[in-house]
């Protein structure tokens, strides 16, 4: 009687021992198991980003450093908008500015106000990851407030042509988008140098070239600006190359006495015409006599965009046909 | 015996400006930024002249110094009248709003792409609207009072000015250009010529045989009641006179600045307060100003242009500043 009753409690006792140790040892592997699937996940999520930094190198010098590819971007400027397209970031590009018009599902994107006169406001909440900023266009004070709220900042000051390629390859490297980018690259590459191979540059049938930006007042641009070196690259001078500003409001009488080969308005279609036209008032002028008066589509000439392509064509195919 | 020595003095001033302003126009011939002898001048003077310099005199300069001549000229008696209407040395032929209505309508058409003619005729139509908002909002309870047309006047003017600054803020960057030199004053717009002389000829009829009254009035409304002058009528006149030829002239030229403020005040220095002097003596020193300044405009910075109000406030607030310390 004894035994059992002595026994039962041992049985209980060696069972609840049993139990308890079964149930540690498993819930210590539970919990071992677990932590080994947290560290990696822990290591999935961190790893990769805090040993590889993505950074580049602004058009100021500046590096630009993200732990992650850029996910939600502004474009301050049209021609960034286009830029980012290339780069392949078509997805990423959360706001742009007005005037974005180009490629076509850009016009869909919502806008943060103009190129000079940004909406921080709308900016910031946003919650941008990257901002692409444009030096020469946006308001400084503008870009500096955008920087003290922590936001990263590219800016891009384009000069020459093979700025483009190097600023698609770089927004790419910022996106993560480097296969599309490279092959927008080097397409632009490509196509520039047929454009080099079939319009080549020779120095004995230069032509001189009046660019006209705007009609009243009077404005043209110094050899400094994109649209002159793309006359440059037709084999064409301009006129002005050598001012001091960028564009320049100039009298009409300096061209009459310049007397350039041709007269090119950067202009859309209607005031453009309108623009030529004044010109057919003085017969004696070179460009009129000849019916030298052309017009380019202001969008190609003006963006440093992959568009410059059909921009530096347009321009070529007039200065060639004029120097046959 | 005095008045006689008087008159001849003051004949003598008026045929010396008249002399002046004909030899501004023909200076305005020679100076340019095209490089043109005095020889290519006369040739072109005597008709045997490369189509070339033909062009840079008859095309160019010598409308653009007509343009100037006109605007200059209206600017002033504007000016004239304006300060004698309001009793104040610092009204000018802006402070009540007809600029502002221009020039805000000017900007309107430019915005819409309209063309030249639209833009100078726009610029008149709101500059006519102006005037006749003001002459209407003026007349209170009890009736008109110069002082209720002045504060009119320069509210108008200030509300023009924030619907101007609204329109710039909206235009595309490109455009701006063009409406910042409209805005400053610039005669290298072509304009249509014809219809400012118009006004300025109208204008200076109307006004030289209204000098007399215009003497009795600066002294008060109770000395030309008294000398039988109807000063109510007489108010009406020189306001809608003066808004005229501020409208030809802003039309011409956009918004000059300083010529219808200093040139009346400069003549004032000159020929006393005698209204049948000092408003062809204005008109002819207004449009001498004008001209030079222009010519500094082409060729100071050339090829590069810059608008001519900017010059008319340079050469115009030193001269004055030294007048002014001279005369006192």
């Amino acid at each position: 009687m004894a035994a059992p009753l002595k026994s039962f409690p041992m049985n209980i006792i060696r069972f609840t021992y049993r139990v308890k140790t079964m149930l540690v040892s498993y819930s210590l592997t539970l919990l071992s198991k677990s932590l080994i699937w947290l560290g990696i996940v822990v290591l999935s999520i961190f790893t990769p980003y805090s040993y590889a930094e993505i950074s580049v190198v602004d058009d100021t010098g500046a590096i630009v450093s993200l732990k992650q590819p850029a996910q939600r971007i502004i474009s301050l400027s049209p021609s960034l908008t286009e830029l980012t397209f290339a780069a392949g970031g078509q997805y990423l590009l959360k706001s742009v500015v007005n005037y974005s018009d180009y490629p076509p599902a850009a016009i869909k994107i919502p806008q943060v106000g103009n190129h000079n006169a940004i909406d921080i406001e709308r900016l910031v909440s946003l919650n941008p990851d990257l901002v692409l900023v444009w030096k020469s266009g946006n308001p400084p004070l503008q870009i500096s407030k955008i920087q003290q709220l922590g936001i990263p900042i590219f800016t891009s000051e384009p000069d020459e042509f093979d700025d483009i390629p190097s600023t698609i390859l770089r927004l790419g490297t910022l996106m993560n988008t480097e296969v599309t980018a490279r092959k927008n690259a080097e397409d632009f590459r490509q196509k520039l140098e047929n454009l080099k191979k079939r319009f080549p540059q020779t120095s004995a049938s230069k032509k001189s070239v009046f660019i006209q930006i705007w009609d009243q007042p009077l404005m043209t641009i110094s050899g400094r600006h994109l649209i002159s070196k793309i006359v440059e690259q037709c084999n064409g001078e301009n006129i002005f190359h050598d001012a001091t500003p960028l564009s320049l409001t100039v009298d009409i009488e300096t061209v009459l006495q310049l007397d350039p080969d041709v007269i090119l308005a950067t202009k859309k279609a209607e005031p453009g015409e309108s623009w030529l036209n004044r010109w057919n008032q003085w017969g004696f002028l070179s460009a009129v006599k000849n019916q030298r008066l052309y017009r380019v589509n202001p969008d190609e000439v003006v963006r440093h965009t992959p568009r410059i392509i059909e921009g530096i064509e347009n321009v070529c195919e007039v200065l060639h046909s004029v120097s046959e | 015996m005095i008045i006689k020595t008087q008159f001849y003095n003051h004949f003598t001033l008026l045929a010396g400006l008249l002399l002046l302003s004909g030899l501004s126009i023909i200076l305005s011939i020679f100076v340019g930024s095209a490089s043109l002898s005095i020889a290519d001048v006369f040739d072109v003077l005597l008709g045997d002249a490369t189509p070339l310099h033909q062009a840079l005199i008859y095309d160019l300069r010598l409308p653009r110094a007509f343009v100037a001549f006109a605007t200059g000229a209206m600017l002033s008696i504007a000016g004239v009248l304006m300060q004698a209407l309001l009793r104040n040395p610092l009204a000018d032929p802006y402070v009540l709003g007809v600029s502002g209505g221009a020039s805000f309508a000017a900007l309107l058409a430019m915005l819409f792409g309209l063309g030249t003619i639209a833009i100078t005729g726009s610029a008149f139509l709101g500059a006519l609207l102006s005037i006749f908002t003001v002459f209407l909002l003026a007349q209170g309870k009890g009736g008109w009072t110069i002082s209720r047309l002045l504060l009119t006047g320069v509210v108008m003017a200030a509300g023009w000015g924030a619907m101007i600054s609204f329109v710039l803020v909206i235009t595309p960057p490109d455009q701006i250009y063009s409406m910042l030199f409209w805005l400053m004053g610039d005669l290298s717009f072509s304009r249509p010529l014809l219809p400012g002389l118009i006004i300025l000829v109208i204008g200076l009829l109307l006004t030289l045989p209204l000098c007399r009254q215009l003497n009795v009035l600066i002294w008060g409304d109770a000395q030309a009641s008294s000398l039988g002058i109807n000063t109510q009528r007489l108010r009406i006149t020189i306001f809608f006179l003066a808004s005229l030829l501020t409208a030809g002239a802003v039309s011409l030229a956009g918004g000059v600045g300083f010529v219808g403020l200093v040139v009346p005040h400069f003549m004032r220095l000159l020929v006393g307060n005698d209204h049948r002097i000092l408003v062809p003596a204005s008109a002819l020193a207004g449009a001498i100003l004008l001209i030079v300044a222009d010519m500094v405009a082409r060729t100071a910075f050339a090829p590069q242009q810059i608008p001519v109000g900017v010059i008319t406030a340079f050469i115009g607030v030193p001269m004055f500043l030294y007048l002014l310390r001279r005369s006192t």
